[in-house]
């Protein structure tokens, strides 16, 4: 491979460093992105539990959760726009500053990675091995929607942590 | 991010930058980092590898001592006129 082929962006990477985008780059704008998905993650998680325990309809649970998941993708396309994609971008597209970024962030975000990620394995066991959850099915599926939003949460942790991190660009 | 100010690394670049009529980017783009990275580096919130000082030095013509130090550089009106900031 050329050197230039080697170094040319890729379309993610040329989106993500798109002038247009600027705004999401903004200090102010990422920790607003990220308060943002941490509030829609506890609502979902809220509206699982409340599911389970027969607070809530298992219609209205839907529409909330499509609502939520369809709010979702505007919302972290700007908070990766924020943060310039660092945990997506392949690595020839990251210079030596970005790549100190984003592994600063994959390791300061460990422990509470793996502590969401082995309470999510744990309320998935927990589902799969319960014969009479709370509600029935209604019951499983709300155990099952909990351990998928600790997952996602899991998944989303060292992103936060970079868009709340990162200093203000000039 | 240095850790301590023993880690700093002290430079010249903006200095030299205006010197040359370089921008940012053009810096940048001559040593295939970020422009925002020539930012933190100006800034002192990155210290940069041993390639990339090197890379600097070299857009620059100048030896990496003469751009890099560990011990704070002295002023240009030190340098040329032998004089200190007050």
């Amino acid at each position: 491979m050329s050197a230039a082929a080697k170094t040319r962006p890729t379309d993610l990477a040329a989106t993500f460093e798109d002038d247009r985008y600027s705004w999401t780059r903004r200090r102010s704008v990422r920790r607003a992105g990220v308060v943002g998905e941490a509030v829609l993650v506890g609502a979902l998680a809220l509206a699982a539990l409340a599911a389970g325990h027969g607070l809530l309809g298992s219609g209205v649970f839907a529409v909330v959760w499509v609502v939520g998941l369809v709010l979702f993708i505007p919302l972290h396309s700007v908070v990766n726009l924020g943060v310039r994609g660092l945990h997506d971008r392949r690595e020839t597209t990251l210079d030596e500053v970005q790549r100190t970024q984003r592994d600063r962030s994959t390791a300061a975000t460990h422990w509470p990675r793996l502590l969401l990620s082995l309470l999510a394995v744990l309320v998935a066991v927990q589902t799969a091995t319960s014969t009479d959850g709370a509600g029935g099915a209604s019951g499983g599926t709300a155990a099952f929607s909990v351990g998928f939003v600790l997952w996602f949460a899991s998944w989303l942790t060292s992103t936060w942590h970079l868009a709340w991190t990162l200093p203000e660009e000039d | 991010m240095p850790k301590t100010d023993d880690d700093a690394v002290h430079h010249r670049i903006a200095v030299l930058r205006a010197e040359r009529g370089a921008s940012r980017r053009d810096l940048a783009e001559a040593v295939g980092v970020h422009p925002q990275t020539i930012g933190y580096l100006e800034r002192g919130e990155y210290s940069p590898s041993l390639v990339l000082a090197l890379k600097i030095a070299r857009y620059f013509d100048l030896p990496v001592e003469a751009v890099f130090s560990l011990d704070p550089l002295p002023t240009l009106s030190s340098e040329v006129y032998g004089r200190t900031a007050r």
